[in-house]
């Protein structure tokens, strides 16, 4: 089995599939031959934008991963990406993709992993991405995207919204996705409103919510999903009332609350359950307030002083 | 076995090595990241310089990554792709 890249110009870097950190690293040139069993990651630069025509495969399925970061692809590009057969990952990071028709990608059924960050799709684009019925994480951070509505015949694991246009209402489709373990949604404009789309969410294991409008509003919810294992609502507006729903779940062990409201009677609250993480950095709690926390969680690394730069 | 075109293999272990060395590096001027991955987004992150105003080093999110899920691709890829904006937590 092969992979001919072209004699012209390499395309970037070549690696095996299952043996990526510790290399080695080929660069993307020439017929390369790929023994049986094992499959390629292709990490693209600049040197393969409009150039992926090119690649031809003796069989398909050799190519395992796909990425591609800050780069500009052309449309030749993802139809050529859509012939490679049973990619498993795709990674387009920071590559712009609104003004190109990006239908090829939705070709892609063994798809596993597709990131989508900094590329500037939008709901619209995404209307076809049900088809991907093997997809189990997708990353859309930062994107602008708002209607949730094209997700919903997918059986996500996560979700990453961080970044993206999502309010409140549009929430809704995620209430169905009973399979999500992680959902990020940082730095976006839900607010509290929003949580009760999470309460059906039972395998639900780590939830970013930090730089959101979550307030102490609808806290009840995150305190009764069973499975939530890392919060964070680092720069939100809750308080050691707000606190105290929370922390009626027993599963939490990482809990972010940098720059909230709190004040030392969060100590008691959060001291009473199985920490490994808690970080309180300008939430309001004294330093006399997080030593007492470290003495009431001594296997829990907390972090509690903000340090200040020179 | 692995045919290459003119520029042949290239074995690039230091990339691993010079993340480790930063990270260590800011650990030893006091931003703590020895602690489990943080939930939220970490862009970058500029270590203060303690004799100056510069910073010393940045850690970015993909470095920021690989130190907390070492040789986990699928984890480091999923962190690198999840992360966003510039908190420093």
């Amino acid at each position: 089995m092969s992979v001919d890249f072209g004699s012209q110009c390499s395309l970037g870097e070549l690696r095996w599939a299952d043996d990526e950190l510790r290399g080695p690293r080929f660069e993307a040139l020439g017929r390369v031959s790929v023994p049986s069993g094992r499959r390629l990651v292709l990490n693209l630069d600049v040197r393969g934008a409009g150039q992926l025509g090119r690649v031809t495969l003796d069989e398909a399925g050799l190519i395992d991963t796909v990425r591609a970061t800050g780069m500009e692809l052309v449309e030749s590009d993802l139809e050529a990406i859509a012939g490679w057969g049973s990619l498993r990952k795709l990674i387009l990071q920071d590559v712009p993709l609104a003004d190109l028709d990006v239908s090829p990608l939705w070709r892609l059924s063994s798809l596993e992993f597709l990131g989508l960050k900094g590329t500037g799709v939008t709901s619209e684009q995404l209307r076809p991405v049900g088809n991907l019925r093997r997809l189990r994480r997708l990353y859309l951070t930062s994107d602008p995207v708002d209607d949730l509505g094209p997700l919903r015949p997918l059986s996500l694991e996560t979700l990453a919204l961080s970044g993206t246009r999502v309010r409140d209402h549009d929430l809704a489709p995620v209430a169905e996705m009973t399979g999500l373990k992680v959902l990020w949604l940082t730095n976006t404009a839900v607010t509290s409103a929003a949580l009760s789309y999470l309460a059906a969410l039972p395998q639900l294991e780590k939830l970013p919510l930090g730089r959101t409008g979550v307030s102490d509003a609808h806290l009840d919810v995150l305190g009764s999903l069973p499975s939530l294992r890392a919060l964070d609502l680092t720069s939100t507006s809750i308080t050691t009332a707000g606190l105290a729903h929370i922390c009626a779940s027993g599963s939490l062990r990482e809990l972010y609350l940098d720059s909230t409201r709190l004040d030392d009677g969060a100590v008691a609250i959060l001291g009473r359950l199985p920490l490994t993480v808690v970080s309180v950095q300008g939430a309001g709690v004294s330093e006399e307030g997080v030593e007492r926390l470290r003495g009431l969680v001594p296997s829990a690394v907390v972090n509690g002083v903000r340090r200040e730069s020179n | 076995m692995v045919q290459n075109g003119p520029k042949g293999l290239s074995i690039e272990y230091e990339v691993w090595a010079n993340v480790r060395w930063i990270v260590s590096l800011a650990v030893a001027v006091g931003l703590s990241l020895s602690a489990a991955p943080p939930a939220g987004a970490v862009q970058q992150v500029d270590v203060p310089n303690p004799v100056g105003t510069a910073p010393l080093v940045t850690v970015t999110i993909e470095e920021h990554c690989v130190e907390y899920h070492g040789a986990d691709v699928d984890t480091i890829d999923d962190c690198v792709a999840a992360h966003e904006g510039t908190d420093l937590i």
